[in-house]
């Protein structure tokens, strides 16, 4: 859940702010240290903006304070005068000799926070992005991986289905650690205390599965989208010994029943392509294929897994609607438009076309669009996600790449609402700007389904991308048309 | 932030961190100062307009002393590479 604070260009607010940001962090999961040093990096951005991005005039900003298991992340959006911070380094000597500190307090920032980036978006003013990483105990302190198994025989065993609980979560870390070694993806599994937070915060819900000598042996959990009522079906773990007895199944079945009764509307799940056992098994379930984003995970993460990759690696979203569709209304770009509509068939939903009422008027796009950008430095990927829109669309996305330079970004989504009007000229826009198709993203945002748009700033293999559904080939071969690929596979087919 | 005088040395203990309002009342009070003396023991944390304020009193001939600074003020003059402008006293306890 974001916190939002709306601030005045006054010196008075920067204590306050400071204060929050210090605690705040304490509650998100950091050391005090850490914290301190965030709340210090707070101190010196809410400094700057009061002092000087509205000189003579009495205006507003805004604090957004976001955070997950393994990052705190503090946005400052001011609107006022344009400035660079990198246009203004610390010059010690300058400093010394004439008095002159300007640059000093980014200096001091870029030492206290794990990552600072600063967003130019034009119209829509500046940001400023404050990440702190969130220190765990990793169980490879606590456990080793080569721990005895239970041995015995395979017919002998009952095992128990529960839902996890606190007492849980150290078991869970030793499960995926015996399983996996060091190469699972979601690293947040290593650190029991995040696993407990997740839990208590009800960022996710689980269950495992255990013999009836205690041993947990079985492991998979919904978790929650941060702004929709839907969740990502994952961290699915079966050990060997106790594979092909129908553990994963039962553990899907109750946890899709649970995600009814919680009241989600879909369930997703992020297959890797490295391997198509995963998108497999979504399919058996239910599940159909939406959308192929590439370059989503860093590649470090997967050494030793699925086929040898040396690119980041793209998945595939799955995705089950747990409240059936009825009619969509959708606003398709053209280029698009059969293959969404073969998804939305899938997925069990009516497409219709939008009335010509509902058109928008050539040239009526506002000027401005507003984007929430998402950036995730783990793994070197960012979501635009338009929160309404503007013509300034492509300008704001190409301005967020060259900001980012410096971060080793792979890959830049845009999501797009499929019920705005404005959707299409938005697409032809961003597809100007190098923008491909990445697929239908449902019920993403508050909801809503999205048109997801992708822009990989690396290049990237084909044929170590495998697919397993007739629609996720779809995808792959559409978006390999936008990209000019060659591949053996497309070659063949 | 308390303060007090002995002559031309101004003592000054902070209760909170050390920003642009901190900085602003001290340059204030600090006026024709010899020297003055900032006990640290209470503070949380510095930034550059702290710093900025302090080598602003120095460089108009103020001697600065740190008493007691917290390691995050260290920590800070050491990022501005300033560690060794500013005097530092520190009591065991």
């Amino acid at each position: 859940m974001d916190i939002q604070l709306q601030l005045r260009n006054h010196p008075g607010v920067i204590g306050p702010a400071t204060d929050f940001a210090y605690k705040w962090g304490l509650n998100a999961g950091l050391a005090r240290q850490k914290a301190l040093h965030l709340a210090l990096a707070v101190d010196e951005l809410v400094t700057d903006v009061v002092q000087f991005a509205f000189p003579g005039q009495e205006a507003t900003f805004d604090l957004t304070f976001r955070f997950d298991l393994a990052t705190t992340e503090v946005i400052i959006r001011e609107r006022g005068e344009p400035f660079d911070p990198d246009r203004h380094p610390y010059d010690r000597s300058d400093a010394l000799a004439n008095g002159n500190f300007e640059g000093a307090g980014f200096e001091i920032i870029r030492h206290c926070v794990d990552d600072f980036a600063f967003l130019n978006k034009g119209w829509q003013g500046k940001e400023f992005r404050l990440v702190q990483h969130i220190e765990a105990e990793h169980i490879a302190d606590h456990y080793p991986a080569d721990a005895p198994d239970e041995v015995r025989g395979a017919d002998d065993i009952d095992y128990r289905l529960h839902f996890v609980g606190p007492d849980d979560v150290e078991d869970i870390a030793k499960l995926i650690y015996r399983v996996y070694g060091y190469s699972y993806v979601k690293e947040d599994l290593y650190y029991p205390d995040r696993i407990e937070r997740a839990l208590k915060g009800d960022d996710k819900f689980g269950v495992m599965v255990r013999t009836d000598r205690g041993r947990a042996v079985g492991y998979f959990a919904v978790l929650r989208s941060t702004d929709s009522e839907i969740g990502e079906v994952g961290e699915a773990v079966v050990e060997p010994d106790h594979r092909r007895r129908g553990l994963m199944k039962r553990m899907l079945e109750a946890l899709l029943d649970e995600s009814r009764s919680r009241g989600l509307k879909g369930a997703f799940g992020e297959a890797v392509t490295i391997h198509t056992i995963s998108q497999r098994v979504n399919q058996h379930f239910g599940m159909e294929s939406c959308a192929l984003l590439l370059a989503f995970h860093v590649q470090e993460r997967f050494q030793g897994v699925g086929k040898e990759t040396s690119q980041p690696v793209s998945v595939v979203i799955d995705f089950t609607p747990l409240e059936p569709y009825d009619t969509v209304t959708a606003y398709l770009p053209e280029c698009y438009a059969d293959l969404i509509r073969r998804v939305y068939h899938a997925l069990g939903a009516e497409v219709t076309r939008p009335s010509p009422e509902g058109e928008p008027i050539a040239g009526a796009l506002p000027r401005e669009a507003d984007i929430d950008a998402r950036i995730n430095y783990q793994f070197k990927n960012v979501e635009l996600v338009v929160e309404s829109a503007g013509d300034d669309v492509a300008e704001q996305a190409l301005q967020t790449i060259d900001d980012l330079d410096h971060e080793g970004i792979n890959v830049v989504y845009a999501d797009l609402p499929i019920d705005d009007p404005h959707t299409p000229a938005m697409t032809t826009r961003l597809r100007d700007a190098g923008f491909v198709l990445a697929g239908l993203m449902p019920r993403f945002h508050q909801e809503r389904d999205y048109l997801r748009l992708q822009r990989p700033l690396i290049d990237l293999d084909p044929d170590d991308i495998l697919v397993h559904s007739d629609l996720a080939h779809a995808l792959k071969s559409h978006i390999g048309d936008e990209l000019t690929w060659s591949t053996t596979e497309m070659k063949m087919s | 932030m308390e303060h007090h005088r002995n002559e031309d040395v101004l003592t000054v203990r902070l209760h909170r961190d050390f920003n642009l309002l901190t900085a602003r009342h001290l340059q204030r009070i600090a006026d024709d100062a010899r020297e003055v003396r900032i006990d640290c023991r209470d503070a949380r944390l510095i930034d550059s307009e702290g710093v900025m304020a302090m080598y602003d009193l120095q460089r108009s001939g103020t001697t600065v002393t740190l008493i007691d600074p917290p390691d995050i003020f260290r920590e800070v003059l050491s990022i501005l590479d300033l560690k060794e402008v500013f005097g530092v006293e520190v009591h065991p306890g």
